[in-house]
């Protein structure tokens, strides 16, 4: 690249290995250089714990209907208002909380853990083994995760267990495919054939050595991942698909409100789906964040 | 300059015989093929693969409609049905037969357009999805037209002032709506502009409830119309479809964004840019002959990743703003357990995907000399 | 009086290139910058070839492209004057220095196949800029290509004229670049490593061609490379650089008989140590990354005859052994500092 090439020049002359920074200052320097990850970090963990020790602190039902605060708006005693059956909004966005992360968590990390080890293997088994599981990929790949996950949640059932096995099973192509990528231009680097030639056995090689190299970007996409499963399994929510009323998730939530865009009571809408915008903003910062700390480190 | 040609050389002779305007170096014979052997290979190849895809796709809907645990029967006709009225109904729906059996109808009809009937409708699939694609196309169309207008130049921009505050921005904007649920951007629109604002009509659908449709020549609304010379009737089609294309359009903004802008960042890093400015040739005349096409290319063939965006958003935005194409139906196949609507709607998409893909890849090396030349 | 003006004294004024002081820094890690150019003064005669010499690091490339202003945009000029015929081409605003650009001064790189636009052809891009420099009709400036690309060598020029920079090989990609380059007879070409990566027998034709056309249309050469076998061969005087400085600078003849400062002595060794024949490159002691913040001599760290005054006394570029214009910059041959620090073998080092 050109200006690469010139800065190659002067580039060199700071690479920051050569600095005398220890790696824990390495890192804490990368940290405060990226302000929206760590900014990204913090939301998620205080939604987090918010919704863990919130219930039992406030403890509204969210799942009790109060008839007669039904369509109230954003005050004092509801700070979010209160939805057509008269729940708290903000109590039921905050035990929402926990079945999303649960299903963005479930999700990301079985795609994750099966998607790396299938790309590990066919990537560094090579021949016969790699074509046909890249064949597969690719056959998965032809349909847009949404429309997949969808077709299979209908399928198996309306529940959120096969909504969380639908969604990571149309992840895991995405993880196959990066995994094997890495483990193919790390497979013949000079260091496993160093750490072979000494006498390493293929499986050791792959395990010390290609393997926890070729994980990092694994994790950058699984923070991507996380954000993608709460838009998805939202979108499946909202359209009544796998998780039903009266369970409080954001997607439904944001479906029992859709009625009054007419009549105008928006916080019954706005807000769930606000959560949604944040959270998955926050990972995808937090998976900024950890591209460009994986970068310097 | 004549000075160096001329004095190790005589100046070529004019040829009198062509157009102005026209090279008028002789193109020799060999190079006037536009494809190159190697080429020709790569597309047969190409080609095979899609129709390889295809047959997988078929079996892989085939294995989710039907393999899946769960009798479709069963979803039908509801928990309470008695023994009988189950079985009959799994011989209506051919699930008595073996496995093979079922799949080799289900291809073979697919192969002549047969889709099955809906159980909805009661009108074949394949005729219930002919009807609405017109209207899917026409929102994907606009929208993917209004997210490029937009986030192409947007992009670009951003890469060549990088780092600025419009850099900042874009990538800010890129962000947020990457993050955004599609459902919620819908009805946050419709909300501020069809109810609060009354800036556009409310989401009822391609046009209001009084409106004919133009008469049908492409299915789309807006240019039938047009086509029709009814003027009235076209600005009213475009009112109705102004806040789905614009909820979609903001979607699709984030990845067409990004990529114009990571695109035109590689270009702008190249020798040849920089080969270029040595030449002394301005930074506009440098996007112009440059940095323009090359920074597509990459683009062009991100669609049809942004494709896969838009299939999948389409159910959602159709189903918020009643818009009656492939998507809604799909919602109401799904909604209704309408097995063959379901298998045909995945069919389909999947079908629309991997073609649209091997069209792109296919123009991609006409447009590429370094592939379509070898 | 400038360092510049002093190594001038030996060679005629005025000169088509002089680089007075010329300081540019990068910016580094928190804030600081890293000065990467550190007062270079060099000159450039008309119908001259100097070679700019140097490993990778030493700041070759950048000088090169501050003279025509196209650094990074994060370098900063700190210093220093860029005199093209006597006009200062550093405070020039964008507009102006596109004047020289390509006309006047023009560059070329190494990598040419990466240099042209991979999806036009290559007889276009040379036409291009032909209707860059000339007002010439569209027609006209296809057959002026056709011709640039005669002259300079491109066999069957009418056939290449439609390939693609991917189907043309390294030598002919470099005949292109060659050629686009001197479409607007530029009194100055500067060569960034022009044949590095190229076969040995393409470099030579490479670099005789250049010489031909230098003396055809009165062109002088600034040719920045490490390479010496080719700078012995083709240039008239020769600069070295070292880490941002310029550590010695005079004719090729006194560069390679009587190189005087430490780090040359190394350079000129390895080249006349191994065969003639094969290409040496210089500087195999690949320097890595330091951080340039010494006060004094860049080379103290690695120089075998370091001695008192380095490690903080900035050297001075001072007049060494016989021949006109032939400077170093090494406390080795300055009187100031005490003879009597020197070991006998530094003083037989600086004769």
């Amino acid at each position: 690249m050109a200006i690469a090439g010139q800065a190659a020049d002067v580039f060199e002359a700071v690479d920051l290995r050569t600095l005398e920074l220890r790696r824990s200052e390495r890192i804490v320097l990368a940290v405060r250089q990226n302000k929206l990850a760590a900014a990204g970090l913090a939301i998620v963990v205080a939604a987090l714990v918010l919704s863990l020790v919130v219930p039992l602190l406030y403890t509204v039902d969210p799942l009790k209907p109060s008839p007669d605060v039904s369509l109230q708006a954003p005050s004092g005693a509801h700070l979010l208002g209160t939805d057509t059956f008269g729940r708290d909004i903000l109590s039921r966005i905050l035990h929402a909380t926990r079945l999303d992360f649960e299903i963005a968590f479930s999700v990301a990390g079985i795609a994750l853990a099966v998607g790396t080890v299938l790309g590990a293997f066919a990537g560094y088994a090579g021949g016969i083994v790699d074509d046909v599981v890249m064949r597969i990929v690719d056959l998965m790949l032809s349909f847009p995760a949404f429309i997949l996950a969808l077709a299979i949640t209908v399928m198996l059932g309306n529940r959120v267990l096969f909504v969380i096995a639908a969604l990571a099973f149309a992840y895991t192509p995405y993880f196959v495919r990066l995994t094997r990528g890495e483990v193919l231009k790390l497979r013949d680097a000079e260091y496993a054939d160093a750490a072979r030639v000494v006498g390493n056995p293929p499986w050791r090689v792959a395990y010390r050595h290609v393997f926890p190299n070729s994980v990092a970007p694994a994790v950058v996409l699984g923070s991507i991942v996380l954000g993608w499963s709460i838009l998805d399994a939202s979108a499946l929510g909202f359209l009544g698909i796998g998780i039903k009323p009266p369970t409080p998730e954001w997607g439904t939530m944001v479906a029992d409100g859709s009625s009054n865009i007419t009549t105008g009571q928006w916080w019954t809408w706005l807000f769930p789906g606000l959560a949604i915008l944040l959270v998955v903003l926050s990972f995808n910062w937090i998976g900024d964040g950890l591209r460009n700390l994986l970068r310097s480190a | 300059m004549e000075g160096v040609a001329a004095s190790l050389h005589p100046p070529r002779l004019r040829d009198p015989g062509r157009r102005a305007g026209m090279t008028s170096i002789a193109l020799p014979e060999r190079l006037r093929a536009r494809v190159s052997a190697s080429m020709t290979r790569f597309l047969a190849r190409r080609v095979a693969l899609a129709i390889l895809t295809l047959w997988l796709v078929t079996i892989a809907v085939f294995v989710i409609t039907n393999i899946l645990p769960g009798n479709p029967a069963l979803v039908r006709l509801g928990p309470f049905a008695s023994k009988a009225a189950l079985h009959a109904e799994e011989v209506r729906m051919g699930l008595d037969k073996p496995l093979p059996e079922r799949y080799w109808r289900f291809v073979s009809g697919a192969l002549h357009g047969d889709l099955g009937i809906s159980f909805k409708t009661e009108r074949p699939v394949a005729r219930d999805l002919g009807d609405r694609l017109p209207a899917t196309v026409e929102l994907a169309c606009a929208a993917t037209v209004l997210a490029c207008l937009v986030g192409i130049p947007l992009g670009f921009l951003a890469a060549v002032r990088r780092n600025s505050r419009l850099d900042h921005a874009v990538r800010s904007i890129a962000g947020v709506s990457a993050a955004m649920p599609i459902f919620w951007l819908g009805l946050m629109l419709a909300f501020v502009f069809a109810y609060q604002l009354k800036w556009a009509p409310g989401p009822v659908g391609r046009l209001g409830l009084d409106d004919t449709p133009p008469p049908s020549v492409t299915g789309f609304y807006t240019i039938d119309s047009l086509l029709a010379g009814n003027l009235g009737l076209f600005a009213r089609s475009l009112e109705y479809l102004a806040l789905p294309a614009i909820t979609l359009a903001i979607i699709e903004l984030a990845p067409i964004a990004k990529i114009a802008r990571s695109s035109m960042l590689e270009i702008l890093d190249t020798e040849y840019v920089r080969a270029s400015r040595a030449m002394g040739f301005s930074g506009w005349q440098i996007f112009k002959q440059d940095a323009l096409r090359n920074a597509l290319i990459p683009l062009f063939t991100m669609l049809g990743i942004v494709l896969g965006y838009l299939l999948a958003g389409n159910v959602i935005v159709e189903t918020v703003f009643s818009w009656p194409g492939v998507g809604q139906y799909a919602y109401g196949a799904v909604t209704s357990n309408d097995f063959n609507a379901i298998q045909g709607f995945i069919l389909m998409v999947a079908t629309i995907y991997v073609v649209l893909n091997l069209v792109i890849d296919l123009l991609y090396a006409l447009i590429d000399p370094r592939v379509r030349l070898g | 009086m400038t360092e510049a003006l002093r190594m001038t004294e030996g060679l005629p004024a005025p000169q088509l290139l002089e680089v007075e002081d010329l300081s540019v820094s990068f910016p580094a890690l928190r804030g600081a910058r890293t000065t990467v150019l550190d007062r270079v003064s060099f000159s450039v005669g008309r119908q001259e070839t100097v070679a700019l010499v140097g490993e990778s690091g030493s700041g070759k490339t950048v000088t090169a492209l501050a003279t025509i202003g196209l650094n990074h945009p994060s370098a900063s000029v700190d210093g220093g004057r860029v005199l093209f015929e006597g006009h200062d081409l550093l405070p020039l605003g964008e507009a102006e220095k596109r004047a020289y650009r390509g006309k006047r001064i023009a560059m070329i790189f190494q990598s040419p196949k990466a240099s042209l636009n991979p999806l036009v052809k290559a007889g276009e891009q040379i036409a291009r800029v032909v209707r860059l420099h000339h007002d010439v009709s569209e027609r006209r400036a296809e057959e002026m290509a056709v011709g640039l690309m005669r002259s300079v060598g491109i066999n069957d020029a009418p056939r290449r004229y439609h390939a693609y920079p991917h189907q043309l090989s390294g030598g002919m990609a470099q005949r292109v670049m060659i050629a686009m380059a001197l479409s607007s007879q530029p009194a100055l070409l500067i060569a960034d490593e022009p044949t590095t990566g190229l076969d040995v027998t393409i470099q030579e034709q490479i670099f005789e061609l250049l010489l031909e056309l230098k003396d055809r249309l009165k062109m002088s050469i600034l040719l920045i490379t490490h390479d010496l076998a080719l700078v012995a061969e083709t240039s008239d005087r020769v600069v070295v650089m070292h880490g941002g400085h310029v550590v010695e600078m005079g004719p090729v003849e006194a560069i390679f008989e009587e190189p005087k400062h430490p780090y040359t002595q190394r350079l000129v060794g390895s080249v006349l140590r191994a065969d003639r024949r094969v290409r040496v490159q210089a500087a195999a002691a690949a320097v890595e990354g330091v951080v340039y913040a010494t006060r004094g001599c860049r080379y103290a760290g690695k120089c075998e005859h370091v001695f008192a005054p380095c490690a903080d006394i900035r050297p001075a570029l001072l007049q060494v052994g016989a021949a006109p214009g032939h400077v170093a910059m090494c406390h080795l041959y300055d009187p100031a500092h005490a003879r009597a620090d020197r070991t006998d073998e530094q003083r037989a080092v600086s004769g």
